[in-house]
């Protein structure tokens, strides 16, 4: 077996969180899974705490600022087309906050962050920019994504429901015109990182490090809760067309197969909604949609899906079977 | 009557609330005005004791902020860049335009600009202009962005910095893009006499290859328009007289900045007739560019609209074209002296007939 190490990073209200609890969710549930426990963490009661909400069927709460910075939690893969890996997720920083204040306005950042370099893949958790043409929130300001429309999560018993998804002839998100709004981008700190990281690593501007040394996975958290037309479109689509900033430094500074965008559901719908709350009791799952390099858009139940891309490139995708 | 309530302290310091934020502990208290402990009233107690300034080791290897002369004359020995200086008076919209043309970039609209972002060092420089911008409720009497403050520091920062790449099909080199962000003031002084004091300020400009100078469109139908036609010839016959003894004669391109305050957005187009009636307004500046044009230095005309109205409304115009175009024509550039080989007496013949590629 190889040890490697998973960082996750972004900024306070991307979704780190809810997606941890929900992975530790999953990890410890029924069914087939290619993602398992690899003994305890260093920090077991802080991982207790994370699920703590979910089992009660509750969005996990902002993460307090001084009850840890990290977290590591060991585990390993193994199953069908997996290869049996033992790794580490890191998740640096879950609060959010450092990444704002800390690094981007103070420009401090400690060994934690500079080790971060070394690892094998990051995942980037982004939140959907809601901030045409006003100021964007400070990062002890978030407001909670809007829950415009509640999309029934896929149903697990239909067989159409997971797998390859073919739009065609769908709609697709209007092209911004003339008098489109002029976005802020909300990437700036995300992009700040991974330069300092880039850098601790010797690499210079532009350069590309070599395939599959340095993944970068994009995650778009609270994917049920986009509009149809950007489901149907898929996640690299809305990369391209609404994180554009972030889309350029990926393109110019890694590997076109070592970025992935990926959108994320953590429990598969809202759990303020007391039917699903129910649902949820029984069978706590959500989703990962992507775009794979024909294409198409995959979903699967499996929220471990952006950790075995990050740790086996597209082979470690899961084919969509429930 | 009751007194009014004194303001929310926090003895937090990563806490938000008294500011209209989120608690610090939001989730241990459902209701932090109530319960937290850290919050209260009044005046704050003595502030802690000086924290101590982190180590070298634990800062970022870059400040994020604008780059000094020196910074950027260091960048220029790295690779290829690309030096592109804004001269004009205070309000003439230098920084505006530095703050759109970043804004265009981050959304992904770059007609005419055939390169996409691969970072910048001056990240958080950019953010609290674009944040400043994103305020901005469309108003002429607010400033979209806040005045370039002159400074008399020896150095100061002068560059706002932005790494590009080719959007071409190949691993093609990024371009670093140094883009001057200078008081309005200095320039003034600089047209008038250039001396070693005037000059201080402004060592980076034998550098550039590319000189827009910048002129409010909408200010030369004033009353003052006369004199900000004058002043702006002068600028631009002072840059065509120093520039003889630079090493390179840089592209010199005289910008009308906002046009959306003499035309509707949906109207500017950068034809002849926008043009003729910008001559009427400006011809002492556009003899000046004759001028120039006859002094063997490429010249041209053109104009930009940068923040037509608030970001929620509506796009510029004629930015990511007018960098487009200076970034592609210094693209062509040599930045090094084509070598000449001599061809030998009596060698081989396939050295003989060997041609220069253009």
């Amino acid at each position: 077996m190889t040890t490697r190490g998973i960082g996750v990073i972004g900024g306070p209200g991307a979704g780190k969180t809810a997606w941890l609890s929900a992975l530790l969710e999953w990890v410890g549930g029924r069914g087939k899974r290619y993602l398992h426990y690899d003994g305890m963490s260093s920090n077991a009661q802080a991982l207790r705490q994370l699920q703590l909400p979910l089992t009660r069927q509750q969005y996990p709460q902002r993460t307090p600022i001084e009850s840890g910075l990290g977290l590591d939690v060991p585990l390993r893969t193994s199953g069908d087309h997996i290869p049996e890996v033992r790794f580490s997720l890191h998740v640096s920083d879950y609060a959010g906050e450092e990444l704002n204040k800390k690094i981007f306005q103070e420009r401090t950042w400690g060994d934690t962050w500079q080790n971060r370099s070394e690892q094998a893949a990051l995942l980037i958790f982004v939140r959907i920019p809601h901030n045409e043409g006003k100021n964007s929130k400070e990062s002890g300001d978030f407001v909670p994504l809007p829950r415009l429309q509640l999309q029934e999560p896929p149903d697990e018993d239909s067989p159409e429901a997971w797998g390859e998804r073919v739009y065609r002839g769908q709609s697709r998100p209007p092209a911004p015109g003339v008098s489109s709004a002029v976005q802020v981008p909300t990437v700036l700190s995300l992009i700040e990182v991974l330069q300092a990281l880039r850098h601790q690593r010797g690499l210079e501007g532009g350069e590309r490090p070599e395939p599959a040394s340095l993944r970068i996975g994009v995650v778009i958290s609270a994917w049920d809760a986009m509009p149809q037309d950007w489901k149907d479109a898929g996640p690299t689509h809305y990369m391209q067309q609404e994180l554009a900033l972030l889309d350029d430094f990926l393109w110019s500074n890694f590997q076109a197969e070592d970025v992935r965008c990926f959108g994320l559901s953590s429990t598969g719908g809202d759990l303020n909604d007391p039917e699903y709350k129910i649902k949820y009791k029984k069978n706590p799952c959500g989703y990962v949609q992507w775009t794979d390099a024909f294409g198409r858009q995959q979903v699967v139940k499996d929220i471990a899906a952006p950790l075995y891309w990050a740790l086996f490139g597209d082979r470690g995708l899961p084919d969509g079977s429930p | 009557m009751n007194p009014p309530l004194r303001p929310f302290r926090c003895l937090n310091g990563d806490c938000g609330f008294p500011h209209g934020g989120r608690c610090a502990r939001e989730a241990e208290f459902a209701d932090p005005a109530a319960s937290c402990v850290e919050l209260m009233r009044g005046e704050a107690p003595a502030a802690p004791a000086e924290i101590p300034a982190p180590k070298a080791e634990d800062l970022l290897p870059w400040s994020g902020q604008h780059f000094t002369t020196r910074e950027g004359l260091a960048l220029t020995r790295r690779g290829k860049t690309a030096c592109i200086a804004l001269i004009g008076p205070a309000g003439s919209g230098k920084t505006s335009l530095i703050a759109s043309l970043f804004l265009q970039i981050a959304n992904g609209r770059r007609p005419g600009l055939p390169l996409r972002f691969a970072g910048s060092r001056s990240l958080p420089a950019l953010d609290r202009l674009i944040q400043k911008a994103a305020a901005w409720g469309g108003s002429a009497e607010q400033q979209i962005v806040d005045h370039t403050p002159v400074s008399a520091e020896p150095d100061p920062g002068t560059f706002l910095h932005l790494s590009l790449r080719p959007e071409e099909d190949r691993d093609a080199p990024v371009l670093e893009v140094l883009l001057s962000d200078v008081a309005g003031e200095h320039f003034a002084e600089w047209a008038l006499e250039s001396n070693e004091k005037t000059t201080t300020r402004l060592p980076f400009l034998p550098l550039c290859q590319e000189v827009m100078v910048l002129v409010d469109a909408h200010a030369l139908q004033g009353e003052e328009g006369g004199t900000l036609d004058m002043d702006t010839a002068m600028v631009i016959r002072r840059l065509v007289q120093e520039s003889r003894s630079w090493p390179r004669r840089p592209h010199l391109s005289l910008v009308y900045t906002k046009l959306d305050q003499i035309l509707p957005r949906e109207e500017i187009v950068l034809d002849a007739q926008l043009w003729k009636r910008l001559e009427d307004d400006s011809w002492r500046s556009v003899q000046a560019m004759l001028e120039a044009r006859d002094d063997g230095m490429n010249a041209e005309v053109t104009g930009v609209a940068a923040f037509p109205c608030a970001l929620a409304k509506g796009q510029p115009a004629g930015v990511t074209e007018l960098f487009g175009a200076a970034i592609t024509r210094i693209n062509k550039q040599r930045p090094w002296a084509r070598l000449e080989l001599p061809v030998p007496a009596g060698g081989p013949s396939f050295l003989c007939v060997r041609r220069e590629r253009p």
